[in-house]
């Protein structure tokens, strides 16, 4: 080792190189707008439901809020409700979701492509639409009632857990497709030689290798479904959760107070969920190793006939909900008259089709303001000292923690005010937008990091040494290497902008609606093939964007050595 | 001019990387940093480049001092081991990047362009994209581009590692010739000695942050100053003085004062000479036939030595040999 001197030859501050004046400008312009915006618009309206949570009605600060809330018998219910019904889901959506991961990364499985499509279709639409087509399909006035004539009734629980499995389920598959795929053959060619069995290679190799991959989809399944309001709201019926109880305290009892507190309530499991589940991430990277020979996908008919048939069966069930809201909005009485009509299409009510085009500029205005500010703090963080680079982060990957419920309501708290500037923002699209955006910061954010790694830094060197400055950096350096990147987390911000509802829906006003109140809306109002035609327009819409990106992926592929 | 480094150093949280580092690189050098993996050698380089901030001592290029200079003021060029050409720009484009930011007219550019595609011998592929190169291209057209500023320091950060062995061999003798021609000052960073060797005037070999020697190739090789430069310069057998004082007392004398411990001899496997005698005390242990040498283990007076004879020896293990000692250097232990 080496010694350390002797500290008389003391140095006075280290000797950096200054940058110059423009790029100083550029690089507090790259860290400054993103990390303002952050602190305005999810920061402090947090901060506000929180204060709102402890302000009792006479105006003082107290618990008397949580108080109430924690001594009424019927929110005791309603988190019972909210708890039992998120485990239920998480654990079907485990058990199925693993199967199908394994189907199709470990196994010859047949028509790949259709399972495929059946686990992209509840991304494309509101969270609502597998409420409606399961009430077109086991409602009171459903197929399987006129079919057979029994008794059903899909409002409830039973209903409620359904369409959030069929919601859940193509994330938690997505994710433990990513833990199968992390394994080495090499493991299995050993077991294999030492004379394992299929089965003991599966319990000692595979279910091992995937528990932090289980651990993070029972995660996601269980936040997803805890703070999901779209299916509750349609097929819940009397059966009350978190998420509409809010809604309910807010909207229909004006009660902001509790509806600050429910929503701090329904913080905490996402908080827990996200924290564990990063610490989980984190320690599954660790043990993966450079060199690993991918474990290629094999025939074994005693497992994939069973299994092919039950994911097969899955992807169906999935798809035929989805199939039969856009068929039921192409009849004149589901499930009676199924005469071929484009009336339902003719949407007067509930401003028309007004929302769609609102929805649109909105989904616009959210992926474009979202995707040049990922971008800007993604580039400038590279240059930021280590210390405030973490600090950063930890502000950017925030948001993944808060359920859109909750930054709606707290946008509410923060912006329904009408003496300062940023009670101008309040009742127009720019707001919905930048809720929108902020609500999906995280993903985004991290898909920015991950492709602003793929940069090659000795080339953004070469550029400095040659004499150019950071706006060369970004121009000959960065961009070329971007590119897909970029369009991807503009049409991630884009899509999912287009068909949430849980934080939009604090955010309307009668002037101002988005397409997936729309569906709401209708469906309320008993129009429930109007609601299909809605929820059909906008799949349309999403589905056609996804085309308009693939193609513009072909072309923003740059050719690379 | 002169670039002049004096007492630089460089921590990394509480690692040192640079421990004050002197060093002086004259207006027409060619100068190697030589080391292990860690020892500083990329530290050093990208701190001349003003690509990393350091912590003490002063950096002057002649009258100048860089240590507030921004990278993009110095004027130096680059050449990195990853190639780093721009993947959306022409081979001519590429050349031509530093000249554009430099606002050059656009008929001198391309002159320029011309003249330097011409001397890395590749006029042939300006419109080409660099993903269309060979490796050895590219890194010929990464060489052009850094000289295309005149630099006033051309730095080249390991830049034959990447490539095949033949094609290495190739590109050492281009860098060297156009270094010679152009006369500019270079620094090169390379853990290869064989590399060092062949193209430097001046190696500064290095470890744990400090230098351990700087002197022309064949000071290093022939007389190394310690033992860390006698084992990574070359393969070398080193002996304690009190082996040397028993075994062959007239290397004694060229042996500085010091303590026992304090100096080792280091003699060259080619320095060892042997001599086939069934009363020979050595012993053959193992010979490993390398083509133009055979490389040899022989046990001698309680030691294993090794040397290195041209061609192939008939030598079998458990032969004797007489062994005796040529001339040799004392290095510090």
């Amino acid at each position: 080792m080496t010694t350390i001197v002797d500290s008389t030859t003391t140095f006075a501050r280290p000797r950096r190189p200054r940058l110059a004046l423009t790029d100083r400008l550029l690089l507090a312009i790259c860290i400054g707008v993103p990390l303002i915006g952050l602190a305005l618009f999810f920061i402090y309206p947090l901060t506000t439901i929180a204060i709102k949570s402890l302000t009792t009605a006479d105006g003082s600060l107290g618990l008397a809020n949580y108080l109430a809330i924690l001594s009424s018998p019927s929110i005791a219910t309603t988190t019972l409700n909210s708890v039992v019904l998120s485990l239920a889901t998480t654990l079907i959506c485990l058990v199925l979701g693993f199967a199908i991961a394994f189907a199709l990364q470990r196994t010859a499985l047949r028509g790949r492509g259709l399972v495929a499509v059946a686990l992209a279709l509840p991304m494309l639409a509101p969270s609502l639409v597998q409420g409606l087509g399961i009430l077109f399909i086991l409602g009171r006035n459903g197929l399987v009632h006129k079919w057979t004539g029994l008794p059903v009734d899909a409002y409830g629980f039973s209903g409620l857990l359904l369409s959030d499995v069929f919601y859940a389920l193509p994330q938690a598959v997505l994710i433990l497709q990513a833990a199968l795929r992390h394994s080495d053959a090499r493991y299995y060619d050993a077991a294999e030689i030492m004379g394992a069995s299929r089965l003991r290679q599966f319990l000692d190799i595979t279910l091992p290798n995937a528990r932090f991959g289980l651990l993070s989809a029972g995660f996601v399944v269980f936040t997803v479904t805890i703070t999901d309001f779209g299916n509750a709201a349609v097929i819940g019926g009397n059966f009350r959760v978190l998420a509409t109880e809010i809604y309910a305290q807010v909207s229909g009892q004006m009660n902001f107070g509790m509806g600050a507190v429910v929503g701090m309530l329904l913080l905490l499991p996402t908080v827990a969920a996200v924290v564990i589940e990063r610490v989980a991430a984190q320690r599954q990277f660790g043990g993966g190793s450079e060199s690993a020979i991918p474990v290629e996908p094999d025939s074994l008919p005693i497992r994939d006939i069973p299994l092919g048939f039950a994911v097969h069966g899955c992807a169906f069930a999935i798809m035929a909900v989805v199939i039969t809201v856009i068929f039921a909005s192409f009849v004149k009485l589901w499930p009676y008259n199924l005469e071929m009509t484009l009336k339902n299409y003719d949407i007067t009510v509930a401003g028309g089709y007004r929302p769609l085009w609102t929805t649109l500029e909105v989904s616009l205005g959210a992926a474009l303001c979202g995707v040049i500010l990922l971008f800007l703090l993604a580039f400038g963080m590279k240059r930021l000292p280590p210390k405030l680079a973490k600090i950063a982060y930890l502000a950017a990957v925030l948001p993944v923690g808060v359920p859109g419920m909750v930054l709606g309501l707290s946008y509410v708290f923060a912006f329904n005010i009408g003496d300062n500037l940023l009670g101008l923002l309040y009742g127009g699209s720019l707001l919905i937008a930048l809720c929108n955006f902020y609500h999906y910061h995280s993903q985004g954010f991290l898909t920015m990091i991950t492709g602003m790694r793929a940069v090659p830094a000795a080339l953004e060197e070469a550029v400095s040494c040659l004499g150019g400055g950071l706006s060369s950096v970004l121009k000959d350096a960065v961009f070329p290497f971007i590119g897909a990147t970029a369009v991807s987390v503009f049409f991630f911000l884009f899509m999912r902008s287009m068909v949430t509802l849980s934080a939009v829906i604090f955010l309307i006003t009668p002037s101002l609606s988005v397409a997936a109140i729309s569906v709401m809306r209708l469906d309320e109002a008993g129009f429930v093939s109007q609601a299909a035609a809605f929820s059909t327009c906008i799949m349309g819409t999403v589905l056609a964007s996804m085309v308009v990106m693939r193609l513009i992926l072909q072309r923003a592929s740059v050719p690379r050595n | 001019m002169h670039l002049q480094i004096r007492h630089l150093y460089k921590t990394f949280d509480e690692f040192v990387a640079l421990d004050r580092i002197s060093l002086d690189v004259g207006a027409h050098d060619f100068i190697c940093l030589l080391g292990p993996s860690g020892c500083g050698k990329t530290t050093l380089l990208r701190i001349i480049a003003g690509l990393l901030p350091f912590d003490g001592g002063s950096l002057m290029l002649g009258d100048v001092d860089l240590s507030a200079m921004p990278a993009r003021e110095r004027g130096f060029g680059i050449v990195f081991q990853s190639y780093s050409l721009f993947p959306n720009m022409t081979v001519a484009e590429n050349v031509a990047y530093g000249l554009k930011i430099r606002k050059e007219a656009s008929d001198a550019i391309q002159t320029r362009v011309e003249a330097l595609l011409d001397m890395v011998k590749l006029p042939h592929l300006a419109d080409r994209y660099p993903h269309q190169l060979s490796g050895g291209q590219q890194q010929r057209v990464a060489i052009a581009r850094a000289l295309a500023v005149d630099p006033a320091l051309l730095l080249l950060d390991e830049p034959l590692s990447a490539l095949d062995a033949r094609v290495r061999v190739e590109m050492r003798g281009e860098i060297r010739d156009v270094q010679r021609r152009l006369g500019i000052p270079t620094i090169m960073v390379t853990h290869d000695q064989e590399e060092a060797l062949s193209l430097a005037d001046t190696i500064v070999c290095m470890n744990q942050g400090r230098i351990e020697q700087i002197g022309t190739p064949k000071d290093l090789y022939l007389r190394p100053r310690t033992r860390f430069v006698a084992d990574f310069v070359g393969q070398s057998n080193l002996l304690p003085s009190d082996w040397v004082r028993a075994v062959s007392p007239h290397h004694m004398t060229t042996r500085p004062e010091g303590k026992d411990d304090a100096f080792a001899l280091c003699i060259r496997p080619e320095s060892l000479h042997l001599i086939s005698d069934a009363n020979g005390e050595g012993r053959i242990l193992d010979c490993g036939f390398l083509g133009n040498l055979t490389r040899i283990q022989i046990a001698w007076k309680d030691r294993t030595l090794t040397a290195e004879i041209p061609g192939f020896c008939g030598y079998m293990a458990g032969d004797a040999v007489t062994v005796s000692l040529g001339s040799g250097a004392w290095v510090r232990a």
